[in-house]
This record gives C-alpha cells, structure tokens and sequence, in this order.
C-alpha cells in the first residue's frame, strides 16, 4: 500500500477534525447532550476541545503549509 | 446614570483620531512591517466579522433563543478548520490571479461580466441592511446611555467620518490590488478594542454584579430555568440551518472575503487562523452569558440587545459605560469600512466599469481612484438611507441573519469552482438567480413589509409557519436547494465554452495549471505588447502595466523569447485583473494582445511554463499525482546532474535544457540562454550547435573548438525527440532535438603524453645504435685530428678538415633526426604540408640506428615531389613503428618494401616485408594498446594503438594483412591534399 504523504495526512486529520466537529454540533449526538443538561458552559468546552485539535494540527502539519 | 450626548461624541471622535493615527503610522512605515505580516494580526484584522451585532446583539439573541447565539461562531469554526479544503485554495487563486472580491472570483471562473454583476447587485442589496443594523446600533447605544433620542446629524457625522477613513486608509492610491497594512492595522485595533471592552464587561458582571463564579453558581442554582432556556431553543430552534449560515458568512460575507483574502499580507497567516481566530471567537463569547445573567438579576428595563450597556449602568465606575460603548462603536465601525470597501471595488469592477468604461486618453488610474471613492461614499449613504427605513421595526439578529441568508447563495458557486470543473455558466446563473428570487421573497420582502415600506399582501409569514419551519430554515432551506438544484441540473445539460473550461482548470485545486499550453503571442517584443494595450486603456497605463508584469516577473525589457512573451501576457491579464476586473481584463487581453492561431508550439517549449506552474502547485498534489511529481524531479535531476554536456531544442531551435554540465563546459548560466535560438548563443556556442543541429551526422568525434584561445576537444551526439503534440506527420526538420556534448579535452592531452612517451621508448630502443653511429664518425674526427697536429701539407690539411666536417655532418644529421623525432608537439596544431619521400627517408635512417634495422634492406617507391597534409611529425612516427616492426619480424638480410603513390583523392602508403608474419588471432588484437608479441623489455606494446590513433586523427584507415612465414603488409590511406593532384611526378628506387 503507498505511503502517504505529508500534506496527504494533513487533508485526512482535517477531515476528521471536522467530522468530529460535526458529529459534536450537528448530529443527533448534539441533541443527546442539550437534553436536560445542567452544566451551562458545556457547549463551550466542546467549542474549546475543537479549536485545541486544530491549534495541534496546525503545529504538527506548519512545515507543510503552502 | 447617565452620559450627555456630547460626552460620548467627543470619545467617538477621539476613538477614530486613534484609529487615523494608528492606520497612518503603519502606511508611514513607521510600525515594523514584520508586526504588522504577524499572524496575531491577521487573526484580529478577521474579527472585523463579529460587529455590533456579536457585540450587543449576541446578549439579545442568548435571551430570546439560548445557545442558538453561539451558531454563529460554530459555523466559522467549520469553516476554518476546512482551511485545507476550502480557504487555502480560494487564497491561492486570488493571490495568483488577483482577484479582489467574491464577484470577481465567481465571473472568473464562469467567464460572465453578468455573473459578477449579479454577485455584486445581490451582494450590496444584502449587505445594505447590515451597514444600517451599525448605524441603528451606534443611534441606539447613544441614546440608551444618555435617555435621550440622538440627533440625525450625528449619525450623519459618524458616516461621514467612516466615508472620510475608508477613502484614507482604503482607495488612497491605485491601483486596488494594493495591500493596505494602515486598515489591516486598524481592523485589528478595532477586533482587540472590541474584545477588551467585552471582556471587560464580562469580568465587571461577573464580580461585581455578582460576587464571583461561586456566587454565580449559586444564582444558577436558583434558577435553574435560565440553563434550561439555554438549552431548550437547542432541540427545537434551527440549530443546524444557523450554524450552516454561519459557516457561509465566514469567508463569502464581502468584509471578510476582503479581509481573509484580498488584504491578506501572508500566506502562512490563514494556517495560524485556521485555530487563533475560532479562539478569538471563543474569548469574544465568554463575556456574553455572564452579562446576560447580570442584566437578568438587576432585572433591567431594557432591550436584552442593549445589555452590554446596561449592566455598566448600575453601580459601576464611571468610565466603563464609555468603554463599553467604544467598543460597541468599533464593531460597527469596522464592520462599515471593509464592507464599504469590498462593496466599492466590486461595484467599480463589475458595474461601473462595464457600464462605462473610460475614454483612454483619460488616466485611468486615477479615474478609478475617484471612482473607487465615490461609491464608497455612496454606499455608506445608501446604508444610513436603509437605516431610516428600517429604524425600529427589526431586532439586530434579523437584519445580520438577511445577510447571511443572501451571501448563502454562493456556495454553490464555491463549491462548483473549487471542486467540479463540470459546472457550467448557465447553471451558476440560474441556480443563483432562483436563490435570489426565494431570498427576496422569503426574507426581503418580509422585512420591507415590517417596516412599512411596501405592502405585498401575500401573508409572507403564514407560509412559513404553515409548512412547520422557522423563517430562517424556510429561507435557507428553499433557496438553497433552488439554488443548487438547478445549478446541478442545467450544468449537467448545458455545455462549457472552452474559455470557461480553460478557468475551471485554472481553479482545480490539484493541479494549479493555469493554462492551456499551446500558442504563442502575435505581439514579438514588450514594445509591441505596449502599442497593443495602450489603444484600450491608453499610453501610460499600458507603458506602467507592462513595465509592472515585467518586473512581477524579472524579465528585462528586451524579452523576446515566445514562451516569456506569452507568461508576460498571462502576467498582464492578472494584473488587470486587479486593477478592472477579471473579466474585463480577459477581454482586453484576448482582443489586445492576440493569439498567434497559426503558430503551432512544441510540447518542449512549454516545458519551463510546465514545471515553473508545478513548482507552484507542489504542496496540493497528492496521491498518484505526488508519486509522478517525484518521478519527474529525479528524471529532471539526472538530466541536469548528467556528467555529459545537455542541451535540449524545440523545432525552431529554441534551447529549453542546458544542464549544469553544459553550464560549466560553457561558462553561459541556463538563464542566458533558455528560450532563445540556437544562433543567439555566445560565441562558439551558437555557430557550434546550431551547425551541429542542422548536420547530417548524428555523431561528430573530436571536434576542436577554440575556448579563451585554448584549444578543447568534443564529441559530439545528438537524437530527435518525437512531440506527441506534432502528431506523426512531422519529419525530422520540425521535431526537437537533444545534442550531448563529451569533453575529451583531458583525453586527448593523455594521448598526446602517451604518443610522445612513446617517442621517447622508440628513442630508448635506438640508443645503442646511435651511440655507434655517433661513435664511428667522432673516432675518425678524433684521428684526423691527431695526425692534424704533425701535418705540415696544406693539401692534406685541407682535405683532413674536409673529412671532419663531413663527420661532424654526419652526426648533426642523426641528432637533428632524433630531435625532431622526439619532441613533443601540441595536437592538431602542426598540420602543414610535406614531402613525404623526405620523411620515409628520415624514418628508414632511424630504423637503421637499430641493429635490427640494419641488417635488412629498403626498397622505397615514392614520388619525390608526392605531398600530405598532415602533422608530419606524427607521420613520421607512424613511419618508423611501422619499419621497426618490419624490422624485428624480418631475418638478416631480408627486404623491406616502401611504396606510396596516389590513388583518386587518397595516398596510399604500404610496408612490406618477407619477416615472420602474424597470426589471425594476434591480428585482431594489434591495435590495442599494450598488446605486443614481443619479449618482454623489448616493445611496450603502445607502437601500433599509436599508428591506428594517428591515422583516425588524420581520417585515414589502416589495414594489416599477414600470413605466417611469408611476411606483412601495412597498408594506409591517407586523403591527400588536393593541390597535389597536379605536381609532376618522379620515381626514386
């Protein structure tokens, strides 16, 4: 199987971040959390795990960038 | 508490007096560049999109709808972690191309002045009530803090002071693909004024309205309804519809397109924002709950809108209402320049321009300039004038969601660009005009009709309610799939023209090319590109656009190669297309600066065009794609590590290889001479190659050429190289050509040591018998000498010295011979023409210095007067390894037989003799080098591999034919010279 390459893997992870995000935001996963939910800055550690993701990915894949 | 009016006009003008300084001490240079290219800039300039409705609105709309407020950041959290996908390469193609705005990156693509014009109609008509939702924030704000309705000259003021930055700091010079770090430095100021206000805000309502996070807890505690309305609007609002707004606004709202792409300063910077700025987001946010708590336990008597005000009225030091309200005023100021700005340049692009184009005698420049301007102040009066229609009747949330709705309507046209190249002009046009059609129907018309402006009585809101949906999803979700439907469908059906299929190629973003790689401009040097466009945009224009391509791309003003002419044009039209639009820009081009439609080009001409685009492209390719690259750059890295000279020519002899090896043979750098003519080159170069490409022979060995007046030695190769875009009709003359050139200079100085290392063993040979003929003659002079001394007889005397000179003669001749014979002379530089009756002569009285040599005898059969071009003394050579051969394989006594005559243009010399002969295996192996049949000590085995070397360099032939036991004959043919067909002739035995 070829290996991939770098900028391969840089497309991969993002999609997967946004995926991930999606799944999060916009999936009946979502509605699973909002119901009855008592921790009010829950969307906002989710928001945060996210962008910590993608700060990550950026570090890891910088040498790559355009 | 409240503020007086005056108060806070004078914080206003005072705010934007900062805001000059700092956008006029960047354009100064007199702010570092490398602050103002830093990524953290770039990342704040961006928070242009959160304006006055993120910075009061949010409060209002977390009160009416919870969480569905933070939809609007999460979709440009989407949007920027799709940086590799999405942004990336919308940031390429406009760099590249120069395309300042969303209209001018659609009509590209669709090659339609009628789709940029569209975009832009649609795109200022939805973005109008935004610019009035900043001007009714800022009016609003004023009056909540001073109880008082403020005047419309205020209002008045304030636009008019924007109109006055964005024409400073915006369109202050031309052309418009400028970059503007004075406004990037200022947005930034703005997004970090906003965010710390709110911030501020935040920690105010937070520790001081209430007590701290455990005091707030407690609250929360007690009233557990208000996380639950946080949460409720979640599982019924249009959660999903927002949140996909929101990522549409991220990149085609026009302030941020503008900022993102068009005032882009680095390319790394979009990377870093692709995490900072949804960051930034995030801290712009943290302050909005807590605030609208705050306002909830006070229990204002407010609009939830106005909040962020409101909880800095109660009990709060006196300064931080006017904090709060700067930074609410630079929301909607930032928010108001760059949208006037994007607005302003697409509208001169696509409908003024077109609508209008300038006389060129005109500078068009500056015509643009205060065109540029005029719009921007239009603009921002069309805003305040949509301002009074919709004064009170609109919360902030649905004026911003307009928008947001209506720049919805691209994506399809986005997505089509960026990643299928199928999609067709028709369908972009169609799909975008049903989804403008629903738009104005579902959420335009409403909103006139709310404020009283036109009545429709089509019960615009009833519908939406009928069939279960909110407005929001009802309109996004109708124009949208409106939208898409037909621009899928009619693509399908409909057909590209091959202009369009040329820009979809540009915008694939795996491959970059930008175009098709065929033709040549008619235009042949830059001054004619100049006579060209100066006829549509006038002289100065075009002298400053050409000059401008050609320094974009570092040619020099005397270009004349066709593959540099035609990225020159290409250099141009990009231009342009910064300055008027791509689609104008295209079409002076194509009329301008034409095609050469007869002209057909080589696929090797394009090679350079070829590999500098995939240099370009080299961090998208992937996959197979990425592979092949790889296979390409060693191909090109052998070609150009090839130890052998390389040099690679189209059909019309235009050079597109010179390898490093050639570089150094030559002392020409690749630049020099790439994409220019064979007969162009530097001396020798260009009579050398260009003789060479036109000459029958594939192969030339040893060519002397004269470098820095020393002589160097080539051999020469060349092969055609097929072009599979000529197709196989062509012949010879109209395909490429490879020539590999092979230094033999070094070569050619080691045979030349060798051959005379040789003399010198043929002279070791002869010692002996040089020491006694030497010998015999100085003991006769020694006893002449002797009897000298007693001899009184002047006749005897006389007739003694006689005999001494004749001696001493004697031995002149021997040394002279052996001097002449040893001597190392430099190759090819002493071909002269002798007699070569003489030289046999010479050779045979020094072959008789050896003892083999005198017991046998000569016969010579030659023409006195029998002439040869040649280096006589390698001749001479030849001579005498020939006879001394001949010699050691003769017995005493036996006959050696010389014979040279002419024979057509050719002489042939033969040397027979009666000695031992050689065998058929030995004969095969002759003319190596080191190959002797002789004892060892007696021959060195380089004599004949000398004869052969000689007698090629002479284009001569040797031949040996020998059967054993009855003896050798050597036969060479020597061309003669052609004077010499007329000497007469006379025999000597």
């Amino acid at each position: 199987m070829p290996k991939t390459t770098e900028p391969g893997r840089q497309f991969e992870s993002t999609l997967l971040l946004l995926l991930f995000a999606l799944f999060l935001f916009t999936s009946p996963f979502t509605h699973w959390w909002a119901n009855g939910q008592r921790i009010w800055f829950l969307p906002y550690l989710f928001w945060l795990l996210i962008i910590l993701i993608g700060a990550w990915l950026h570090f890891r894949f910088r040498n790559h960038d355009l | 508490m409240t503020y007086e009016l005056e108060i806070l006009f004078g914080a206003s003008l005072l705010y934007l007096l900062i805001l000059f300084f700092v956008a006029y001490v960047t354009d100064s240079g007199l702010v570092p560049e490398s602050w103002i290219n830093n990524p953290y800039v770039y990342v704040l300039s961006l928070g242009v999109y959160a304006t006055s409705w993120s910075y009061y609105g949010s409060v209002g709309f977390a009160g009416r709808e919870g969480y569905l407020f933070l939809t609007v950041y999460l979709g440009v959290t989407l949007a920027y972690l799709m940086t590799p996908l999405l942004l990336r390469p919308i940031l390429r193609l406009t760099r590249f191309y120069q395309l300042t705005s969303l209209a001018d990156l659609l009509a590209f693509r669709y090659r339609s002045q009628l789709a940029g014009v569209l975009v832009t109609l649609f795109m200022l008509i939805g973005s109008l009530p935004y610019i009035a939702l900043q001007i009714r924030a800022i009016t609003t704000s004023l009056s909540v803090l001073t109880r008082e309705v403020p005047p419309q000259q205020l209002a008045l003021g304030f636009c008019g002071m924007l109109i006055l930055f964005a024409i400073m700091f915006g369109a202050r010079s031309n052309p418009a693909r400028e970059k503007h770090r004075g406004l990037v430095a200022a947005i930034a100021f703005e997004s970090l004024m906003k965010l710390t206000a709110l911030l501020v805000v935040g920690l105010f309502s937070l520790f001081h309205v209430f007590s701290g996070p455990a005091d707030l807890s407690r609250w929360l505690s007690n009233h557990p309804e208000a996380i639950e309305a946080l949460y409720a609007p979640m599982r019924e609002g249009p959660w999903t519809t927002l949140i996909f707004l929101s990522f549409c606004a991220a990149f085609l709202l026009p302030r941020q397109f503008h900022m993102m792409f068009t005032e882009n300063l680095s390319l790394r910077s979009i990377n870093f924002a692709s995490w900072a700025f949804p960051l930034f987001l995030l801290l712009l946010n943290l302050a909005i709950l807590p605030i609208l708590w705050a306002g909830n336990h006070l229990r204002l008597e407010m609009d939830t809108d106005y909040y962020v005000l409101g909880v800095t009225l109660v009990n709060s030091p006196k300064w931080l209402p006017a904090l709060a309200y700067i930074g609410g005023f630079s929301a909607a100021s930032a928010m108001m320049i760059v949208t006037t700005l994007a607005l302003s340049s697409m509208c001169m692009t696509h409908l003024l321009l077109p609508a209008s184009y300038p006389d060129p005698q005109l500078d068009i420049y500056r015509w643009l300039l205060w065109g540029r301007r005029l719009l921007i102040a239009i603009i921002v009066m069309a805003g305040f004038g949509f301002y009074h229609l919709i004064e009170q009747n609109q919360g902030l949330v649905q004026l911003g969601l307009i928008s947001f709705v209506a720049v919805a309507q691209f994506l399809p046209g986005i997505i089509g660009l960026l990643y299928w190249p199928q999609a067709t002009r028709q369908g972009f046009l169609l799909g975008l005009l049903a989804g403008i059609g629903t738009w104005v129907y579902a959420l335009l018309l409403p909103l006139l009709e709310r404020s009283g402006f036109i009545y429709t009585g089509l019960s615009l809101p009833s519908l939406h309610h009928s069939l279960g949906m909110a407005q929001w999803e009802f309109a996004t979700f109708w124009s949208l799939t409106l939208n898409g439907l037909l621009f899928v469908g009619v693509s399908l059906i409909t057909r590209q023209s091959p202009e369009e299929r040329e820009a979809a190629r540009a915008c694939r973003s795996d491959t970059s090319m930008a175009t098709e790689l065929k033709g040549v401009v008619a235009a042949t040097n830059t001054q004619q590109f100049t006579e060209g466009l100066a006829e549509t945009i006038g002289q100065d224009t075009a002298e400053q656009e050409v000059k401008q391509a050609l320094t974009d791309l570092g040619m020099a003003d005397d270009e004349i190669r066709p593959g540099e002419l035609r990225r020159l044009r290409e250099q141009i039209e990009r231009n342009l297309s910064g300055l008027l639009g791509p689609q104008m820009a295209h079409i002076i081009i194509n009329r301008q600066l034409m095609m050469d439609s007869e002209s057909k080009t080589a696929l090797a001409d394009s090679i350079r065009h070829i590999e500098e685009q995939l240099e370009r492209s080299r961090t998208q390719l992937r996959g197979l794609t990425a592979d092949m690259d790889k296979l390409r750059r060693f191909h090109r890295q052998i070609l150009l590590d090839l130890p052998l000279g390389a040099c690679a020519v189209t059909p019309d002899q235009r050079v597109v290889l010179w390898n490093l090896a050639m570089e150094l043979l030559s002392g020409v750098p690749s630049g020099r001479v790439v994409g220019y003519r064979l007969n162009a080159l530097p001396a020798p170069w260009g009579d050398l190659l260009a003789g060479f490409a036109l000459a029958q022979d594939r192969h030339i060995p040893r060519m002397e050429v004269t470098l820095e007046g020393r002589p160097h030695w080539f051999n020469l190769h060349k092969a055609t190289i097929p072009d599979p875009h000529l197709g196989s009709g062509w012949t010879d003359s109209r395909t490429g050509l490879v020539m590999l050139l092979e230094d033999m200079t070094d070569l050619e100085t080691l045979e030349a040591e060798l051959a005379h290392s040789d003399r010198l063993a043929s002279i070791g040979r002869l010692a002996a018998g040089v020491a006694h003929e030497i010998g015999n003659p100085i003991t006769g002079i020694a006893s002449l000498a002797q009897n000298l001394r007693y001899e009184k007889e002047p006749e005897i005397i006389a007739e003694s010295i006689n005999s001494i000179l004749q001696q001493t003669k004697r031995i002149s001749n021997i040394i002279g011979s052996l001097m002449n014979f040893s001597r190392s002379g430099s190759i090819g530089s002493d071909y002269q023409t002798f007699k070569l009756k003489s030289t046999i002569d010479e050779a045979i009285r020094l072959v008789k210095l050896t003892r083999s040599g005198k017991q046998v005898e000569y016969r010579v059969s030659c023409r006195k007067k029998l002439q040869l071009v040649g280096d006589k003394q390698h001749i001479s050579q030849v001579l005498v390894n020939l006879l001394a051969n001949a010699c050691d394989a003769s017995d005493p006594g036996g006959k050696i037989e010389i014979i040279a005559f002419q024979e057509d243009d050719q002489i042939q010399l033969e040397v027979m003799d009666q000695g031992r002969g050689i065998t058929e295996r030995d004969q095969q192996e002759l003319f190596e080098p080191f190959f002797t049949t002789k004892k060892p000590g007696e021959g060195t085995g380089l004599g004949l591999s000398m004869v052969y070397k000689i007698i090629q360099e002479h284009q001569g032939q040797i031949k040996i034919e020998s059967v054993p036991g009855t003896g050798t004959r050597v036969v060479v043919r020597l061309p003669q010279h052609r004077d010499q067909q007329q000497h007469e002739t006379d025999t000597d035995h």
